[in-house]
């Protein structure tokens, strides 16, 4: 028996899980309300929610076909008035539970609650050092305050709260403080660096982003960083992706896709059982095809994947085969750096 | 903890575990920890049974009909995987 650290899986259970093709991980959005209006959101649009009595429905179709570890995510997951029923049936199917939330509705009570659901982690956007930086980019003023004491309620309760860090222009300069926040708060901190373009193509978060000499500088003293970014990984331990092979991720609405960000449509739950959406939609298939294609292509080039992310490539290029100039980016980037 | 883990103890898994089974192998997370455990196919025969009803004697027979081993051998390796399952917090005592 062997034992690792992770917030997800290990290496050889996702490589099974790909033998299998399990869906060991899967990513489900709630909701797309939010009381947030962070300025780099992917999302675009909302959704007809699906009801508690569907989304048990569904946790009981997931842990039939071998979810694991079951992220739920939104828009803002505690706006929904039965959140809390959803993450206990959950947890109640045997699922390990992360939690995505901006944090802002976390009181003691809500804390206590989310606590016992014993999740893996709640992780939660942290966008500046100061209040101005992170309400700026939010728009949301006092979002700041309420999201670290949401993180100061979750730890004291033992809960593990990871705080993940986009950078961008502006809180670039706030990135060693962000980094010593968290620290001081006792939680784990995530950094990324490469925006993604909105979920319906829409480019405007990339005007936000970090010009390369300045991603330079800021990874040459931060390298332990790039571990957690450039280019978003579904859950791949071994840093390929594994949308559609180990993950897939499901709309407010029971959309099945890949991935969060790839709008490849598989299906949808309320027409067809999840299973066999995941056995037998096209592009579910496509994507275990594809991946596994381009990791044999970039063997014959020095190469071992890492920067294959098929979204990415769909949003900028419209197809998931072909390189995005962002993942061409994060892959110079990491060259450079030696890794 | 050894005597939590006689013959005749019922070991239960630890209810905050995660857990499924994948190609025959369990595939374990513990919230607390956040650590997660996988176990080869005999470890993940034993942990399905040790459901706080059968006792570790009862757990060795079956797996003794289960799997070609010799039945002292399978007792004792049923007590060192609870004693070491239960180092890792895995099951309840």
């Amino acid at each position: 028996m062997t034992g690792k650290a992770a917030n997800a899986v290990p290496d050889g259970a996702v490589e099974r899980a790909r033998a299998a093709v399990a869906p060991l991980h899967v990513l489900l959005e709630l909701t797309y309300r939010c009381n947030v209006r962070c300025v780099h959101c992917y999302l675009a649009g909302r959704e007809e929610e699906m009801s508690l009595a569907e989304l048990i429905g569904l946790l009981d179709a997931l842990a039939e076909e071998g979810c694991l570890v079951l992220t739920l995510s939104g828009g803002e997951v505690l706006l929904r008035r039965d959140f809390f029923e959803v993450a206990s049936a959950a947890r109640a199917r045997g699922f390990a539970l992360r939690i995505f939330t901006n944090g802002t509705l976390v009181d003691e009570a809500r804390a206590d609650r989310l606590a016992a659901l014993e999740p893996v982690v709640v992780e939660m956007s942290l966008l500046g050092a100061a209040p101005e930086t992170h309400d700026a980019i939010t728009l949301k003023r006092g979002s700041f305050a309420r999201t670290v004491r949401a993180a100061e309620l979750l730890g004291a309760r033992g809960v593990r709260v990871k705080l993940k860090t986009t950078l961008m222009r502006p809180n670039l300069a706030e990135a060693d403080q962000m980094a010593l926040l968290a620290d001081s708060l006792g939680a784990q901190h995530q950094v990324s660096f490469v925006m993604m373009p909105k979920r319906d193509g829409d480019p405007s978060p990339l005007a936000l982003q970090v010009d390369d000499r300045a991603l330079r500088r800021r990874l040459d003293r931060r390298e332990r960083e790039l571990d957690e970014a450039p280019v978003p990984r579904a859950v791949g331990d071994d840093g390929l992706c594994s949308a559609g092979r180990a993950a897939c991720s499901i709309s407010p609405s029971g959309d099945v896709y890949p991935c969060v960000l790839l709008p490849l449509k598989a299906g949808n739950v309320r027409e067809r059982p999840f299973g066999e959406i995941w056995r037998d939609a096209p592009p579910l298939r496509l994507m275990r095809e594809l991946v596994t294609r381009h990791k044999i292509a970039c063997q014959n080039c020095d190469d071992d994947g890492h920067f294959f992310c098929p979204a990415l490539n769909m949003l900028q290029r419209g197809d998931p085969a072909h390189m995005a100039p962002q993942a061409m980016r994060g892959q110079a980037l990491w060259r450079d750096l030696g890794r | 903890m050894s005597e939590a883990f006689e013959p005749a103890a019922r070991p239960l898994r630890a209810p905050s575990v995660a857990w499924r089974v994948i190609q025959g192998e369990a595939v374990m997370v513990l919230p607390a920890t956040g650590r997660v455990h996988t176990l080869n196919p005999v470890g993940t025969r034993f942990w399905e049974l040790v459901d706080g009803q059968r006792t570790l004697g009862e757990i060795a027979r079956q797996l003794h009909e289960e799997f070609d081993a010799p039945l002292g051998r399978i007792e004792l390796d049923c007590q060192h995987f609870a004693a070491e399952l239960g180092e890792r917090r895995l099951l309840a005592t």
